[in-house]
């Protein structure tokens, strides 16, 4: 119950920072909607249906990288995960804490970038928001203990979405075969082994990332 | 209740610490002193756990949530208040009766009329203050300290004396200074590095 | 042992490519697929040697796990560059195109080298030290996990040709096993392959003429 706490007080600290900030969010509304809009220029006229969702995903991936390069931007900056680090708190909760907040932003950039798609390109079916749902949580699960990694280091900016990209194209696959097949359901099914596996791995080694 | 014995720190090539012994009994008020670059704050971040020796050993007789730390840096978001910051580390280091005590540690540090200012608009002193309100949140068993009078004038100097008296014998003390004079009255121990 | 190991390592070659006997359809050049697979097998050997070492160094602290899973990783980076390249001879030899999107394996590596050579620039930007081991740890960790479920991933991108006998993983290993079992039927002549073989590598190319990926 206390690690509960812990998360929630951890994440409420994120969104309560990004709420007095107001960059990222906006700057991931603006970009995911540029994303769409470049998109449509780029393809040509007579582009497949295929195409067009596969679009989709790589817009989201690319948002989801804006913002989660800046998680740990906060943190970064003199040092105040030392002070994280220094509690009586679970480091997993702190990486949770990450999680449930980006999900937060993402899922707020969602709420845009698919009415948007919608619009643009075409009407969005209930197996892509399912995907796009599943696909969030790896996203932000991965995306944070990545986050933290390249904090640590130099060049943060430029290695985050290095480090990011590999790990994120099984996600691309499951979520445009999700969308295009008349079977998601092993994609989603598919999503949500990801998801699993990955989340599970980054909690358990989260703890080693921000300790020596 | 700290313990090292031929501590080592490298970064790379470069030994920062090397063949450090070091005894704290609990109680104690150890003194850290040494050139700019000596190590002193490596040192603080290895008793801390923030950091891993590299070589030699160390025994550090508490738990997470008996330690305070004043580091270098505040540790403290500076897009939030100070009363959010410290209702944070209220949070996460499971200080009883929360409020009360953040009420009355930014009292004590004469931060009250600005609890609700954004800590990033803070003076250089105030900030000192604030984490010093951070570290003795809890009311932690060890103290670490790192230049605890940076930055603050006399009246926040005056401020963290009082702190220090008050503390002394009950709360074991690692301080590290480049004015060991002032405080020469408190201390039982010295390690020059 | 290491003048035996170069020894083992030069005849193993030269045997692949000299006396292994000629393949029916495609000629001499098909010969680096013998270099293919074995090399693919060590590379996933080494990332999984460099993963378990990595985990020692969480487990116990002790430094000098880091070293040694660096290494494993860094040869396995080799041989998985080592594995796209004669995949890509291999790949132009059997169906004159340089890069084929129909090849799991090639697809795989793909992504694993995207990886793991983001694992060096990782390691690059991080100061020396007990930090920079365990986050290469934990990164390491990532990576073995990754090699399964990109394979899933693969697998499940592929659209399902019509003609496929035999989809899936057994397939792909039986077909390798059984061109590297070849080796000893020396006077096998180009007619009398076994059918199943013929089913095998005849089926998958015949519905589309050429793999995906080209035009």
């Amino acid at each position: 119950m206390t690690y509960a706490k812990d998360v929630v007080a951890l994440a409420r600290k994120d969104l309560l920072l990004e709420f007095r900030a107001r960059e990222t969010l906006p700057a991931m509304l603006l970009f995911v909607l540029a994303t769409l809009v470049a998109f449509r220029f780029a393809l040509p006229a007579d582009a497949s249906e295929r195409a067009s969702v596969g679009l989709l995903w790589v817009a989201i991936l690319f948002t989801a990288l804006l913002g989660i390069t800046r998680a740990f931007i906060p943190e970064r900056e003199q040092r105040v995960l030392d002070g994280l680090v220094l509690a009586p708190v679970d480091r997993s909760a702190i990486w949770l804490g990450k999680v449930v907040a980006t999900l937060a932003f993402l899922g707020a950039a969602e709420l845009v970038a698919l009415p948007a798609f919608g619009l643009f390109f075409e009407s969005v079916t209930w197996s892509t928001v399912a995907a796009v749902a599943l696909a969030d949580v790896g996203i932000c699960a991965v995306g944070a203990i990545l986050a933290a990694m390249a904090a640590a280091g130099r060049a943060r900016e430029l290695l985050f979405p290095v480090l990011f990209l590999p790990l994120s194209l099984p996600i691309l696959v499951g979520g445009v075969g999700a969308a295009v097949s008349a079977d998601p359901g092993r994609y989603l099914a598919f999503l949500a082994l990801y998801d699993g596996v990955f989340a599970i791995l980054a909690w358990a080694s989260f703890e080693y990332v921000v300790t020596e | 209740m700290i313990r090292a014995r031929g501590l080592e720190r490298r970064y790379g090539a470069k030994r920062v610490l090397r063949g450090v012994d070091l005894e704290v009994p609990r109680g104690g008020f150890t003194l850290v002193t040494g050139r700019n670059g000596s190590g002193k704050t490596t040192l603080l971040r290895l008793v801390a756990g923030l950091a891993a020796p590299t070589g030699g050993e160390l025994d550090v007789g508490v738990e997470r949530g008996q330690l305070g730390f004043l580091a270098h840096e505040p540790l403290v978001y500076r897009e939030l208040t100070a009363i959010e910051n410290l209702r944070l580390y209220a949070r996460l280091y499971r200080v009883p009766e929360p409020r009360e005590r953040i009420g009355m540690l930014l009292e004590r540090f004469a931060l009250w009329d600005v609890r609700n200012q954004r800590a990033g608009l803070y003076s250089r002193g105030m900030m000192q203050r604030l984490a010093l309100c951070r570290a003795l949140l809890h009311e932690p068993e060890l103290l670490l300290l790192d230049e605890p009078y940076s930055g603050l004038d006399s009246e926040g100097a005056e401020l963290l004396d009082r702190e220090l008296a008050e503390r002394v014998g009950r709360t074991t003390f690692l301080v590290a200074t480049h004015d060991p004079d002032r405080l020469a009255p408190l201390a039982s121990g010295a390690l020059a590095l | 042992m290491a003048v035996a190991a170069a020894v083992v390592l030069v005849a193993g070659v030269a045997l692949a490519l000299l006396w292994a006997p000629e393949d029916a359809d495609q000629g001499p050049s098909q010969r680096i697929f013998y270099l293919h697979v074995p090399i693919a097998l060590t590379a996933y050997a080494c990332f999984g040697w460099g993963a378990w070492k990595a985990l020692r160094l969480l487990w116990t602290g002790d430094q000098r796990y880091d070293l040694e899973s660096y290494t494993a990783v860094h040869m396995g980076t080799i041989f998985g560059t080592l594995t796209l390249v004669t995949g890509s001879i291999w790949a132009r030899t059997s169906w004159g195109v340089w890069w084929s999107w129909g090849e799991r394996q090639l697809v795989l590596f793909l992504i694993l080298f995207l990886f793991y050579a983001a694992y060096f620039m990782l390691r690059f930007s991080l100061p020396e030290g007990p930090g920079r081991a365990r986050i290469s740890a934990v990164y390491a960790l990532f990576g073995v996990v990754l090699i399964p479920i990109s394979f899933l991933a693969i697998r499940l991108g592929e659209p399902d040709p019509p003609g496929r006998i035999h989809a899936g993983r057994a397939a792909d290993v039986g077909r390798h096993v059984l061109h590297v079992l070849r080796l000893p039927r020396r006077h096998a002549p180009a007619r009398r392959h076994d059918v199943f073989e013929r089913a095998c590598r005849k089926a998958p190319r015949s519905a589309p003429p050429r793999p995906e990926g080209v035009t």
